[in-house]
């Protein structure tokens, strides 16, 4: 199946608009543990009257620590859409052990309530972060009143 | 806060909620009126009957903390408005922090008796432990065999009964839901992760059948994609979990067949709203298979439907959804208390990328569209609080807004 023929499938039937962001590199691996950042930038703008979040930009980065210690940085970003959820991807290399910690920021306009913040099972909250172990699946972040 | 006292008013209203009938078509009224002497005469007047919001969800991510509590706080205020007392029945999977609808819609007891693959890991997908009987409600796997499809039957008549449906409409269930036109066993149209909430569903739809309640509006939100005929949730790791067959997707097709089976409990219907994107375009066809319209097909189901909302275009999330769903139900009680144009304007009406509509049956019976003109009066913003006056605070710890959750008794 052609790139144009999924990307045509998705668009034919869109529901709720996701930007999923980033990814591990499988040959990144074995990884001992590392950091995952996911920034977003919002602005509130007005429609029929009632201030709305739109997303002006999101950057998924990585801070990764090979199993020789080696650190590998990757990051990805987009640039404003009309999506209302972010997801940035945590599957990676893992060791059984390796601690990963995530961070969701948020930058721009101060929203009218906190972002919902879904993570993968066994995320335990540490100050402002969550760690995770070997962690599979994503962090989901959903925009509060976006639409 | 937003002017109230501009609105038109009817002179006087019934604490119970009852319809005064504004709208309704000469055909549509004959029909109501007919089923409504019947009704009186084996279970009181509409107005002795509790009237329920059935608000189901495939979507159990945030929904609790956002559209059901501002649904309810709307309840409260046409309450406190003396436009009628409605109650409503939730129906979900269990929401993320784990409350279950099966209490409201089955019963405490029932559902207690009842264990599903939500709080199981023994169970694989559509599983659902009654007593000692692990029973089978839709396939786990993408290729079931013959003989699994159709030891469904058998599975699904254990459960209607635990939920108290008689043995006549268990099997009336199961022979529109299980079987396909010439009678050789089918899955349900619904996918396997949508079967605790069909189940639900039908267990309401009894129990307003046998004069318990009048449903007399129903909500059903989730994701939708443009003309395919199902709702659906998410997955564990919050991806769409839509396939068809073994998929968390709830379908028109099982719900239209439902209505022949609870014609009492349809027929007391007077409002839908679809809380879900592209619900313009639900994949629906009629008895030659020539494409409908989703208010054709509202009518079709729901025969005295006076009221319907949908989105073309993308809805939003939960939180301001709320909005929606909050201002649709408190306009409905407005309607139904003698406010005529209360349909016509709206505080919320769009997003970016989706346009909220809203339809009325009208003198022909012909169900058309409504012109809503902007109206900051007509609903509350508070800073996206609402009338709920909160923000991601769940309904079932909020004691004000339990009393509008209709219980078993």
């Amino acid at each position: 199946m052609s790139w144009l023929f999924l990307a045509a499938m998705a668009l034919a039937k869109p529901t709720g608009l996701v930007e999923t962001l980033g990814s591990i590199p499988q040959d990144a691996g074995p990884l001992a543990g590392g950091t995952a950042t996911l920034s977003i930038d919002v602005q509130m703008v007005p429609v029929d009257g009632i201030p709305m979040t739109q997303l002006k930009a999101a950057k998924a980065a990585y801070v990764l620590v090979t199993d020789k210690g080696v650190q590998v940085l990757r990051e990805e970003s987009t640039a404003s859409t009309k999506a209302c959820r972010v997801r940035m991807l945590l599957d990676g290399p893992w060791l059984s052990d390796a601690e990963v910690t995530v961070r969701v920021k948020l930058t721009g306009a101060q929203l009218p309530m906190s972002p919902t913040v879904l993570l993968p099972e066994g995320a335990r909250k540490v100050d402002d972060a969550w760690v995770l172990t070997a962690p599979k699946g994503a962090v989901v972040v959903d925009l509060p009143a976006c639409g | 806060m937003p002017d109230h006292s501009t609105r038109s008013r009817a002179s006087s209203t019934s604490s119970s909620g009852s319809s005064t009938g504004t709208g309704a078509g000469t055909a549509t009224a004959s029909n109501a009126d007919t089923a409504e002497h019947i009704r009186t005469l084996n279970e009181g007047t509409e107005a002795e009957r509790e009237q329920v919001v059935i608000y189901l969800t495939q979507n159990s991510v945030t929904h609790h903390k956002d559209e059901i509590p501002e649904t309810l706080a709307a309840l409260q205020r046409a309450d406190n408005k003396g436009l009628g007392k409605k109650s409503m029945i939730p129906i979900s999977d269990p929401f993320k922090g784990g409350h279950k609808t099966g209490q409201y819609a089955f019963g405490e007891e029932k559902a207690a008796g009842m264990k599903w693959w939500h709080e199981d890991n023994t169970l694989k997908d559509g599983q659902v432990k009654i007593g000692e009987q692990t029973l089978t409600l839709g396939p786990s796997e993408d290729s079931p065999t013959d003989a699994q499809v159709a030891a469904l039957q058998a599975d699904w008549r254990v459960a209607l009964l635990h939920v108290g449906l008689s043995d006549e409409k268990a099997q009336a269930v199961i022979d529109v839901l299980l079987k396909d036109a010439q009678g050789n066993a089918k899955t349900t149209a619904s996918g396997t992760g949508a079967s605790n909430e069909l189940l639900q569903l039908i267990s309401v739809l009894n129990r307003a059948e046998n004069g318990e309640f009048d449903i007399s509006a129903l909500v059903l939100s989730g994701h939708h994609y443009d003309d395919t005929p199902y709702l659906f949730g998410e997955s564990g790791n919050h991806e769409y979990d839509d396939d068809e067959l073994t998929g968390d997707t709830l379908n028109f097709n099982d719900i239209e067949a439902l209505g022949g089976v609870f014609p009492k409990a349809c027929a007391e219907v007077k409002s839908v709203m679809f809380s879900a994107c592209n619900t313009h375009a639900i994949d629906q066809q009629d008895a030659q298979g020539n494409d409908i319209s989703t208010q054709d097909w509202v009518q079709g189901v729901f025969p005295n439907v006076e009221n319907m909302s949908n989105w073309e275009g993308i809805a939003p999330g939960s939180d301001f959804g709320a909005f929606f769903s909050g201002e649709y139900m408190l306009d409905v009680a407005r309607k139904e208390s003698g406010d005529k144009g209360a349909m016509d304007d709206a505080y919320f009406r769009k997003t970016r990328i989706g346009d909220n509509m809203r339809w009325e049956t009208g003198t022909d019976g012909k169900m058309t569209q409504t012109p809503v003109g902007k109206n900051t009066g007509s609903y509350t913003y508070n800073d996206y609080k609402g009338y709920r006056d909160s923000n991601h605070e769940a309904f079932y710890n909020r004691e004000d807004l339990m009393k509008y959750v209709l219980k078993k008794k």
